[in-house]
């Protein structure tokens, strides 16, 4: 069912920059649809937070791609696959960038989902009861608007050389200042580990809550 | 994810296919349960259709070879490759699991 998208507010000549296209359905088809069309940024409608809303302002504004959805359709849409594809298409990447960049980008936007919009640590490895209390939690955050209705962006922008992609979630924020700001490759989390091994730069701002990638290209 | 069940003598097979996630934490609870002493004395994971997995599937993988260990279940990882065999090889998993081709 496509989205309901609220009516825009104001004359078109009370701004001088064009407002954000919304997202006309959800689901991977209709991320897709989004990056493909001219502006190449979509917001999910009902997502509304000012800082979400910038970041996508500043990729688009630099001619890059952005979306900006709550962590719900985040993690129910295949995000990070949708927004490898199309960032593949338009600059040409080879497979192996693809590849890592879907990896990593992947391993970004489930830490953003899960420590950051769910507030949830990751499961231990200590018992199944531990793992299904752990899963029925997410299922209930997930749709609990308080938590799965939080914004969730992905935002890329790109020179001859390099791919930058940064992921911004409006959770609390789920790294120590400590971690957030010093070399964290020794820094606990597969996840993490795996971003470091992939991108070639890495830079966390917030606590954690916004995560900048740059990939050579 | 996709799951598909085939059970042979004491053996459990499941074939897992497309992308293996953190958005697949409910469906995983199928395996954790076979491993966790559902009946097989053998549980294999065929992952030759499996596109890819995240850091949270491999934790799963890792969550349901302790559970299997527990209840005297052998678990085998099998056929995994591309970008699945990749992340296996990087977090040295065959030091952990029993893995087949």
């Amino acid at each position: 069912m496509p989205f309901k998208a609220p009516s825009p507010s104001g004359p078109p000549e009370a701004s001088l920059v064009s407002p954000l296209p919304f997202l006309a359905e959800p689901g991977a088809g209709g991320l897709a649809a989004a990056l493909e069309g001219p502006g190449c940024c979509a917001v999910e409608p009902g997502v509304d937070d000012e800082i979400a809303l910038a970041e996508v302002t500043a990729a688009r504004a630099a001619g890059g791609m952005a979306l900006a959805v709550t962590a719900h359709q985040a993690i129910g849409s295949d995000l990070a696959f949708v927004f490898t594809s199309a960032l593949a298409r338009r600059l040409g990447l080879a497979a192996e960038r693809t590849d890592a960049i879907a990896t990593a980008l992947q391993e970004a936007l489930a830490n953003a989902v899960m420590h950051g919009s769910l507030e949830m640590s990751g499961f231990s490895r200590e018992s199944t009861d531990a793992f299904l209390h752990f899963s029925e939690t997410a299922t209930a955050r997930l749709a609990d608007p308080a938590f799965g209705g939080r914004a969730v962006v992905v935002a890329a922008r790109w020179t001859a050389a390099d791919i930058e992609i940064a992921v911004l979630d409006r959770g609390r924020g789920y790294l120590s200042e400590d971690l957030a700001s010093r070399p964290w490759r020794e820094a606990s989390g597969r996840g993490l580990t795996i971003i470091a091994d992939l991108a070639d730069q890495v830079s966390f701002s917030a606590r954690g809550s916004r995560i900048a990638m740059r990939f050579h290209r | 994810m996709d799951i598909r069940e085939d059970k042979s003598g004491d053996t459990t097979t499941y074939r897992l296919g497309g992308r293996f996630t953190f958005a697949d934490h409910a469906a995983f609870r199928t395996i954790l349960g076979a491993v966790g002493g559902g009946g097989a004395r053998q549980v294999v994971l065929d992952l030759g259709q499996l596109e890819f997995i995240d850091s949270a599937g491999m934790g799963m993988l890792l969550l349901g070879n302790d559970t299997a260990a527990k209840a005297g279940v052998a678990l085998v990882l099998k056929g995994a490759q591309g970008q699945v065999q990749r992340l296996f090889v990087g977090q040295k998993f065959s030091a952990v699991f029993r893995i087949e081709d």
